[in-house]
């Protein structure tokens, strides 16, 4: 079994309670003083999403800051990608990609897109996207974005420069249908993260490197 | 799940004039919606020897080779030739155009990206008096083990049961491009305005009417025959099955395609002495290593299939040439639009 480097990496982390308002800037208050948790991506599934597979000892580092003010809550990812990639325009060409995953209704869901009776909530950005897309799952294969408008409510930030990706996704914390698991205070969820370098590496659906199920609690 | 019938189409490479009139029908029906769809044709018509369109697809590979992984991704401009725009606005008079010096110059330069779907037409082989080529039409071919069906991780390509249509639901597809990458025949595509993958449909709401696909129906040359490969009477089972002069393309790419050709005869060449020889124009090794049976049929195999087909052409045409007839010869003149299609 390949040594996954997990040093200097977490698997819980929280969502802090801010009061009042926050934007989608990075240079927000709210972020600086928000500690930041460094988490490991080092797993990939096969890739036609078939099978999980471990494949080498690849790490990939997010930093990742969760912060809400009891209405509207903010992710912030940020990871070091030398070559930005944002644009689908041509048969060879994939953008960077970005997904968080939260179990819709159960506790667990397997972490490969869950299944039939455990479904997940996925909020997936690409660089080439005017919003990230609101996504439910019930296993490999079967992703679809939401149809309901409602839950298409997600806003985000996004900005690449001297080889960082940063990333902000906000989304209200009440539920807008049941296409999207409710956030609640005091509570805490299972979450995923996955990502896709596009460009010569081409990752794209189940071509994705993903971290183990981490423990978001918020505030 | 089963497939109840099986559509299959028959291209006579006898009667193919190379005049595209097929690929423009198809292009103003299906691929003329938005800039994703321009450098599209689910139909073309290549000339052979040639590269092919996209460029050089023969030699890229499909999903089921050993080394998948490594099959490449066309790219639009060099694959597939850059569509330009004319400045029409600028040069015609009925466009309001009115500069002292009017030249019609396309937009992208073409020269940027030297390609284009008829890139080397009618450039053929050989040396005077021997050159040769001829045209080949290639649409999806709707084979019955597709490979751009399995490539896909998301069942997004399915295979209809009513008629063993190939088919992309667009509402599925997220644009991963492993059915472009699987196709060993390069016939999906890929539209970057819409991020989906598309490709020929075989006209199905027109099958579903019971017309031809449209390619078929505006064919000037009247080359083609359509019909489901079960119903005994239809001409495209005669040539198929009972006289057996129709051969499938590549198929060692083991996808079982459901288009078929009836290969080219040409013209003896003349020898160094200029004497005719028995050597026909188009060498048969070219056709040999294009056109066979089945996957399991071996070079030699394929010669001689040839070789067969062609004397039962030659020996019907002769029967016909000194006042007889001919069941073959009549399906293959086609008279009207009823002897093309049965469906």
């Amino acid at each position: 079994m390949p040594d996954h480097d997990l040093s200097g990496s977490s698997r819980a982390i929280t969502a802090v309670y801010i009061q009042g308002p926050v934007t989608l800037d990075p240079l927000d208050p709210a972020w600086i003083q928000t500690p930041e948790t460094a988490i490991t991506l080092s797993r990939r599934i096969h890739e036609t999403g078939a099978k999980m597979v471990d494949m080498g000892n690849e790490n990939r580092r997010i930093k990742v800051k969760v912060v809400h003010n009891g209405t509207d809550i903010f992710f912030f990812y940020q990871w070091d990608e030398s070559t930005p990639n944002v644009t689908v325009n041509d048969y060879s060409l994939f953008a960077d990609a970005f997904a968080m995953e939260i179990p819709l209704i159960t506790e667990v869901s397997p972490i490969w897109m869950g299944a039939k009776d455990k479904p997940v909530n996925i909020i997936y950005w690409r660089a080439d996207l005017a919003r990230p897309e609101n996504i439910v799952g019930g296993g490999i294969g079967t992703t679809q974005i939401s149809s309901d408008t409602e839950s298409q409510n997600i806003r985000h930030y996004q900005n690449w420069a001297n080889g960082v990706w940063t990333v902000i996704i906000t989304r209200p914390m009440t539920t807008a249908s049941h296409n999207q698991v409710s956030l609640v205070r005091s509570a805490t969820y299972r979450l995923a993260l996955a990502n896709w370098k596009g460009g010569s590496d081409a990752e794209r659906g189940g071509n994705k490197i993903i971290s183990d199920w981490l423990y978001l609690f918020i505030k | 799940m089963a497939i109840m019938r099986q559509i299959q189409m028959v291209f006579d490479l006898n009667k193919c004039i190379g005049c595209h009139t097929c690929a423009m029908a198809c292009k103003t029906m299906w691929t003329d919606r938005d800039a994703g769809q321009m450098h599209m044709y689910w139909m073309n018509v290549e000339t052979r020897p040639g590269t092919g369109y996209p460029k050089d697809w023969e030699n890229q590979g499909g999903w089921f080779n050993a080394d998948r992984n490594t099959i490449p991704l066309p790219h639009i401009h060099e694959g597939y030739g850059a569509p330009w725009e004319y400045n029409y606005k600028e040069v015609l008079k009925t466009e309001g155009g009115d500069t002292p010096a009017p030249k019609l110059i396309p937009s992208p330069d073409p020269s940027e990206y030297p390609y284009a779907s008829n890139w080397d037409e009618d450039v053929g082989k050989g040396t005077f008096p021997n050159s040769y080529y001829f045209y080949l039409p290639r649409i999806c071919n709707h084979c019955t083990d597709p490979a751009c069906l399995e490539a896909c991780p998301r069942q997004a390509v399915y295979k209809r049961s009513e008629d063993g249509i190939v088919l992309i639901d667009p509402k599925r597809c997220r644009g991963y491009r492993y059915c472009v990458k699987g196709c060993p025949y390069k016939k999906v595509y890929y539209n970057p305005e819409e991020k989906i993958s598309q490709k020929c449909v075989f006209c199905y709401p027109r099958i579903e009417e019971r017309k031809g696909n449209f390619c078929s129906t505006q064919c000037a040359g009247r080359i083609s025959w359509i019909g489901y490969a079960s119903d005994t009477k239809s001409n495209i089972y005669k040539l198929i099955n009972t006289w057996k002069v129709a051969l499938r393309l590549h198929p060692e790419y083991k996808t079982e395609p459901n288009v078929f050709y009836i290969p080219p005869l040409s013209p003896p060449t003349y020898s160094f002495t200029s004497k005719l020889t028995d050597s026909p124009r188009i060498p048969i090794d070219m056709l040999a290593k294009m056109f066979g049976d089945t996957h399991d049929q071996n070079y030699d195999q394929r010669v001689t299939r040839i070789k067969q087909i062609f004397d039962i052409l030659q020996n019907e045409r002769n029967i016909v040439a000194s006042g007889g007839n001919s069941e073959l010869i009549d399906i293959l003149i086609s008279r009207s639009e009823a002897d093309r299609f049965q469906i």
